[in-house]
């Protein structure tokens, strides 16, 4: 279907998302391009882009947006924060280690989501990925602020360079997936969800990366950020998907859903959904991205927005996933339904 | 003598959450802050004394947010704001550390 959809207005589009006369597909179609509106506005507001790639999407049907990979581009925050900072011209070739190395990770995330689940940018529809480096001075973080991806430097000491880790930057990304498709929220069982979402598909992008099957692959989250002050403690990682809660994790989190409480933090309730994913995946063997990270994927964008969805609910997609995708193999059902009964789903 | 202390939260790494090996905290008496520091402190506290809840965070995901306790001689006062809203001069104070 190709439609221009900015002389369709806003209202319209959302309408039509919904409109149960017409496909799933084209409901679906109508979603991404009300998604695609709001975006566009917000960037052209901010002017984000520059005149050269505004000039560009002015110009494009939908259905060159969905062809077009996306750009990737990297600033330079020199320490203060300001963002996005200063462009870095040619990433990909620059001096600056941290610049060149964003731009060629950023580049193979982009390149894992168009290849592995035939998605084209955060938003399917192409939109640039924005990176800015340097931020703050020791700044021991790395944060997606809703249109762009942010990283520190660390502080030499606990943490190295954000960048240096490529699950942290294809968790900052993923959560742009999510914001552009299932918009989970960022509290209760939604926000474990969300950082859930960012977890599994950055440790699938560095075993992608990497070409590890599942028994290869350490599970581990942040393994390449630890600097040698933590590392000299004997923490390996921020979080570690395979044991949620072991003692060389420097933020260990829960690992059954009877340990969730409301108001946890995202960032200690994604324990349970990463401990599922993990099971799921070992039980099916092979490469993560293969099967369970299809069911996954599957479960965050093939349905309406859900900004308050409960952990039982996308433990229910991802059943009905596997049961749609590998009819044939019911072996992945039984592993993934087994999974989520193990951490009490 | 007003105090302020201030306590980093979350993140991507997960500070100050329970049974995580990392804290960040600091102090810092209020004389020892620029008048203008004191005044937007003060304005914080009344905005967010105000919120029935702590602000929604809109898109923005694994980005720090601050716990800032007040203490003076009526008691303490205790606010969780998102990083964009606190002093530099505050966050300044605070320093990263394992627990
Ligand atoms: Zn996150």
């Amino acid at each position: 279907m190709i439609c221009h959809c900015r002389i369709i207005p806003p209202n319209v589009l959302e309408r039509l998302s919904q409109d149960k006369r017409l496909t799933e597909a084209e409901r679906k179609h109508f979603f991404n391009m009300a998604a695609y509106e709001a975006h566009w506005r917000k960037l052209r507001t901010v002017a984000l882009l520059s005149s050269s790639h505004a000039a560009a999407l002015g110009s494009m049907s939908a259905t060159v947006a969905a062809a077009a990979a996306p750009a990737i581009t990297v600033y330079n925050c020199a320490n203060g924060t300001n963002l996005p900072g200063a462009p870095v011209p040619n990433p990909g070739s620059s001096t600056d280690v941290t610049a060149k190395r964003t731009f060629v990770e950023t580049t193979g995330v982009a390149d894992f989501y168009r290849q592995i689940f035939k998605r084209n940018s955060v938003d399917n529809l192409g939109m640039t990925l924005q990176s800015s480096i340097h931020y703050g001075v020791k700044y021991n973080n790395a944060f997606w602020n809703g249109q762009q991806m942010t990283y520190g430097d660390g502080d030499g000491n606990i943490f190295v360079d954000f960048t240096l880790g490529n699950d942290v930057i294809a968790h900052e990304l993923t959560h742009g997936v999510t914001q552009f498709t299932a918009r989970l929220g960022y509290s209760n069982q939604a926000g474990g969800l969300n950082e859930s979402m960012s977890d599994v598909f950055g440790s699938m992008f560095r075993q992608w990366s990497a070409k590890q099957n599942v028994k290869q692959a350490d599970w581990l989250i942040g393994s390449d950020i630890m600097g040698p002050g933590a590392k000299a403690h004997g923490y390996t990682c921020l979080r570690d998907m395979a044991k949620p809660g072991a003692a060389h994790c420097l933020a260990p989190q829960p690992t059954h859903f009877s340990e969730f409480k409301p108001n946890m933090d995202p960032h200690e309730s994604s324990g349970i959904p990463n401990l599922a994913f993990y099971k799921a995946a070992v039980a099916i063997g092979g490469y993560s991205w293969e099967k369970a990270g299809q069911v996954w994927y599957q479960a965050l964008v093939a349905y309406r927005p859900s900004p308050s969805m409960k952990m039982r609910t996308f433990a229910n997609r991802t059943r009905r996933q596997a049961k749609l995708l590998f009819r044939a193999d019911p072996s992945v059902f039984k592993a993934i339904d087994a999974a989520w009964i193990a951490v009490g789903l | 003598m007003a105090e302020y202390k201030i306590e980093r939260l979350g993140g991507f790494a997960g500070f100050g959450l329970p049974g995580s090996h990392l804290a960040s905290r600091g102090r810092i008496a209020a004389a020892q802050l620029e008048q203008q520091v004191q005044d937007a402190l003060e304005a914080l506290f009344a905005k967010h004394a105000k919120a029935r809840r702590p602000a929604t965070r809109g898109p923005a995901r694994d980005m720090f947010s601050y716990r800032i306790t007040r203490t003076t001689d009526s008691g303490e006062q205790s606010i969780e704001v998102p990083e964009a809203d606190v002093p530099g001069a505050l966050i300044n104070c605070i320093k990263d550390e394992l627990i």
